[in-house]
Order: structure tokens, then C-alpha cells, then sequence
């Protein structure tokens, strides 16, 4: 039951994105994993979370030897109309990446689904990609000392740089 | 008159540092701005220097209340990446010591909603009746909080059979417990008064924040992952989803409490059920590959997501708390109340920032360390000593 029904999700995917769609494997009964282009993405996350109903999980942003890469993970449940489940959850990862190594740039999908302004601030706190478009991108994690452009989950920062103590502190000592 | 009302970071509300700007125009709350990040500790970036074990025993401690949600999400992400097999009696130890948490963290919420009520017989009362719990935990695994009972490829205790009596009969007290949190709170017209109506947040508004757990299923959102993506042992036992539909604070005090008795009877149902066999099916390695686990946590859905290369180690760990997602929903749930109700409001989802943040301490003045990890652990040794002390305790032969 579960295996027709992340065929059939992925079916609908490759169907209603045609050309859109990079890759779509179905990697079990519960996991699907599909790849398309940044620009294309917003509508993909529209078609996921207004058309299917699905929940936006998160996403977990890495950087690759290639660039950067972002992975939307959205749970689908084909249930009844009342949205109860029929224990045949799916997990529908995307994918989108970059071969921008230094400033990377993705579109933002805050402005249309509220959902993902936390994470898109947090993956610009932490991994320096910028979103295109976000409606308030302000640091989410980051403390307001922070040195500038030091992003903390980049494989290419070292600790050393980090001297947070010499940026702190006016001189007033503290009791 | 309009003005700002700070809550936090530093203040006797809740146990952790959170910053609320509430925008009020007289009593009435019209703004919000929220500031988080005063508890990162940066786990995902010391996952990728952990061993896959060694990771597990990490996200035990992103939480002290959900201390079971984290591993349990982490181990299945391992076990998803690495496609390993799980024995069904560690399906069952697992649901059991994820339901008996479930017990302890509702209970824990609902004496702190009462207490910041001002109704602070329910905290003495539910801090009293979570010892039952507690005391379980302490037998099973040695501790009260953080039991380091889960592995990748099964469970690292087994609960012996002479145990099952004591847990069932532990889970028939807290159902009598339980009965008095109904009547006393779910009855009470004065909890009616200051709760019913309060912080609505709608089905959309769950939808358009992806809110998760009993903060949705409050909202008639029956979304509730240990039903639609079955793992540990929740497809095997009898159990219902709770759900309301006013979406008030009341309707997410209703879900908790009765959420409770389901977890109950999940525990006694894994108890009748399991079969004697191996708890562990020992997995060499992870093999290369990305996973992703999640688990329905006291407060709605943790979500792990690894990537191996086939090493010991991750090349990326991410973690997802259920707060990351509900604290927004304040944005929306606070906004028209009195200053008196968003508190409440506030709280209702039951948050946790240590879990969505995820220390040494630093003077910010000056920017020195005012303790290391070297000396806090100096410090718990002679602290040991001390105790040892003065209970006459010898010290151990190693």
C-alpha cells in the first residue's frame, strides 16, 4: 500500500513539473528524493505545501565541493479530507543547488509560505547563503557581535579566525 | 497609549532565555517581535566531529525534557541512511520510553501553565504525580532524565520482565492522577474563563506555520507522526489521536492531558506485547548515504537529517526541534490579546528553546571565558568528593 503510494506522489510530481524536474527517485516506500533548479523551486514549494497539503519539515542546508546545496524536506499524508492518515507518510525531499562558492544566492519562499522565514534566516546565519527576496532577513541565531561573514557551518572557516573576545567589550570591566 | 512590553531575556516566567517585544496600544497586544539564539551551542557543527555512537549520547542532551525525542529521531535517520534492521522488542523498548517521557513532559506543562496562572496547586500537583515517572526511569535505566537507552540498530537496555508489574501498575496511578487533572482543571470554571477563547490559532494558521503537535492537533489538525509515518512500535499497539477543534489555549490543555492516557495505555499495551529476544541487531558502521528521522516528541516533531560518506562520522548532521516550527504561530496567536493573557498565549505551545537553539560561559562585558568545560568538569569532581564526604561514602577502587 505504502510503496503505491510514494509512486503515485512521485508520478503526480514528475507530471504536473514536467521539464521542471532534474530527478526524482523513489528510494523506499517513505522516502522520495527529487532535485530541480533554484529558479524553479518557489513553485515547487507551492505545488508541495498548497496543492498537496503537505507540511514543510524543514531544511538542511551543506556545503559541497561544488558549492552549496539546500534540501527541503515536506512530509505528505494521503489521508481523507479531515487530513487523517492512513500511516503511509512520505517523506518528499528537494533539492536545489549552487556552484556559487563564496556568496551564495537562493530564492526565497518566505514571502509566499510563512513557514520557512525561521530556517532561511538560520541558514543564512550559519552557512551565508543569502535569499533572494526573504521579507526580513535579519540574524535569527547569530548574537548582535558577530563578526560579519563569518559563517560558522562553511567547512572553509577556521575556529582560529574566530576572536570573539577582541570585538567585544568597551573597556568597562565587569564585576 | 502605545509602548513596548520586553519579556525576557532574563526573567522568572520560564526556565530559559528568550526575548518577547510585545507591541501593546493600552492592555491590547497589536505587535510581536521575537528574538532567539541566547542558547545556540552549535551541535550540528560538533556532530561532524562525533562518531556516529558518540552522536547519539550528543542530542541526548540538546534537551533535559525531551531528552529520548532527539536520539530516537537520530538513531532512525541512521538507521534510514544505513538501511538497518531494528529487533521488534527494541521497537517496543523504544515506544515505551518515548511515551513514558511524553508522561512526565505534559504533566511537567501542566503545572507550569498552572503556575502561571497563578493556580499553583496544579504545579505542586503535577510536579508530585511526575515522580511516578521519574522513579520508573531512575529503575529501568539508572537515571530520571537522560536514559542513553537508544542505538542505531536497537536499544542499548533490555526492561526485564520483573519490571513489567511495577510499570503497569506505575501507569494505572498516573491514570488515577490523571483523573483529577480532569476534573480539577478541565472542569474548572475559573480555567474556563482565562483559557477558553484565548490565543486562537486556526487550521490555516497551523497550515501556513506548519505548527506540529499538540499545538496542530489543538486546531483539529490531526497530524501526528507516530500514526502517519509508523516507526518504534506505535503501528503495533491500540492507540487514538487526541484532537480539538477550538484551537484555544483551553483545547491545548484538553490535548495534553488527555494525551496522557493514551500514552498510558501505549506503555501497557507495548508491556502485554513484547516478546523476549535480541534488542540490538548490532550494525557495523553507516554505510554512505543520506537519512532522515523524526519522531512525534512531547511537543510535536523532531526531525534529524545525516549524511554519511560511509565514514564514522557525519559529513553533515541537522537537527530540527518542534519549537523551530511552533514559535511562530506566536506571531499570530498573541496579537489582539490583553498584555495579562499573552503569557499564557506564549507558553501555550509549550516551548523549548534550549531544543531549538541547539556552552562554556562568557562574560559579554569583556568577552573572557568565565568557565571552561575544564573547569565545570573540575568543578562536578570535587563536588563528587565533597559528597562523598559528607555521606561517608568511599571512594571507588578503579
Amino acid at each position: 500500500m505504502g510503496g503505491a503510494t510514494a509512486e503515485k506522489i512521485a508520478e503526480d510530481f514528475r507530471a504536473k513539473l514536467g521539464g521542471k524536474v532534474v530527478s526524482c527517485e523513489v528510494r523506499s516506500y517513505k522516502r522520495i528524493y527529487a532535485e530541480v533548479a533554484p529558479k524553479d523551486f518557489p513553485e515547487v514549494a507551492l505545488y508541495l505545501w498548497g496543492d498537496r497539503k503537505a507540511r514543510f519539515n524543514i531544511a538542511s542546508g551543506a556545503q559541497t565541493p561544488g558549492g552549496f546545496e539546500v534540501l527541503y524536506h515536506f512530509s505528505l499524508n494521503e489521508g481523507d479530507e479531515r487530513g487523517v492518515g492512513a500511516g503511509d507518510g512520505v517523506v518528499f525531499s528537494v533539492r536545489i543547488r549552487t556552484s556559487e562558492k563564496e556568496h551564495p544566492v537562493l530564492p526565497s519562499v518566505a514571502g509566499k509560505i510563512k513557514a520557512f522565514s525561521f530556517i532561511e534566516r538560520e541558514l543564512h546565519d550559519l552557512l551565508g547563503i543569502a535569499f533572494d527576496g526573504h521579507p526580513d532577513m535579519k540574524p535569527l541565531l547569530r548574537a548582535e557581535d558577530w563578526p560579519e561573514g563569518f559563517y560558522p557551518l562553511r567547512r572553509t572557516e577556521k575556529r582560529a579566525e574566530l576572536d570573539v573576545g577582541s570585538k567585544r567589550g568597551t573597556g568597562e570591566s565587569g564585576s | 497609549m502605545k509602548s513596548i512590553v520586553p519579556v525576557g531575556p532574563f526573567h522568572p516566567l520560564q526556565e530559559e532565555p528568550e526575548h518577547f517585544r510585545l507591541h501593546v496600544d493600552g492592555e491590547t497586544v497589536v505587535g510581536l517581535d521575537i528574538e532567539i539564539g541566547y542558547n545556540h551551542r552549535g551541535i550540528e557543527k560538533l556532530a561532524e566531529t562525533k562518531t556516529w555512537e558518540q552522536i547519539v549520547f550528543l542530542v541526548e542532551r540538546i534537551c533535559g525534557i525531551c531528552s529520548t525525542s532527539h536520539p530516537i529521531a537520530s538513531v532512525q535517520a541512521m538507521e534510514d541512511c544505513g538501511n538497518i534492521e531494528v529487533p521488534e522488542r527494541a521497537l517496543y523498548i523504544r515506544s515505551i520510553i518515548g511515551e513514558m517521557e511524553r508522561l512526565h513532559s505534559h504533566l511537567l506543562w501542566v503545572g507550569l501553565a498552572g503556575h502561571f496562572l497563578g493556580y499553583n496547586t496544579v504545579f505542586m500537583w503535577a510536579w508530585k504525580h511526575r515522580e511516578i515517572v521519574l522513579d520508573l526511569f531512575e529503575k529501568i535505566c539508572g537515571n530520571r532524565n537522560h536514559y542513553a537507552m537508544m542505538k542505531p540498530g536497537g536499544v542499548r537496555r533490555d526492561i526485564p520482565e520483573s519490571m513489567y508489574d511495577e510499570i503497569v501498575q506505575g501507569m494505572g496511578q498516573l491514570a488515577k492522577a490523571l483523573d483529577i487533572y480532569k476534573g480539577a482543571v478541565l472542569d474548572d470554571p475559573v480555567l474556563h474563563a482565562r483559557l477558553k477563547g484565548v490565543g486562537v490559532l486556526t487550521a490555516k494558521d497551523i497550515h501556513d506555520y506548519c505548527a506540529l503537535g499538540p499545538t496542530a492537533r489543538a486546531s483539529g489538525v490531526a497530524k501526528d507522526v507516530r500514526r502517519d509515518h509508523p516507526h518504534a512500535a506505535y503501528g503495533l499497539v491500540d492507540w487514538n489521536v487526541v484532537t480539538h477543534t477550538d484551537g484555544d489555549v483551553f483545547a491545548k490543555a484538553v490535548v495534553r492531558v488527555l494525551e496522557c492516557y493514551e500514552s498510558a495505555r501505549i506503555v501497557k499495551g507495548c508491556i502485554e506485547k513484547m516478546r523476549p529476544g535480541p534488542i540490538d541487531s548490532d550494525p557495523k558502521g553507516i554505510g554512505p548515504g543520506e537519512g532522515v528521522g523524526h519522531y512525534e516528541a512531547p511537543r510535536g516533531e523532531t526531525f534529524h537529517y545525516c549524511r554519511s560518506d560511509g565514514s564514522n562520522r557525519p559529513v553533515r548532521y541537522k537537527v530540527r526541534a518542534p519549537t523551530f516550527m511552533n514559535l511562530s504561530t506566536n506571531y499570530v496567536s498573541v496579537i489582539g490579546q490583553s498584555v495579562t493573557d499573552a503569557t499564557i498565549c506564549l507558553a501555550a505551545i509549550d516551548p523549548c528553546y534550549c531544543c531549538t537553539e541547539r556552552t562554556s560561559a562568557v562574560d559579554y562585558r569583556t568577552g573572557d571565558q568565565v568557565y571552561t568545560a575544564k573547569d565545570l568538569i573540575r568543578m562536578s569532581h570535587e563536588k563528587t568528593a565533597r559528597l562523598r564526604r559528607e555521606y561517608g561514602v568511599e571512594e571507588p577502587q578503579l
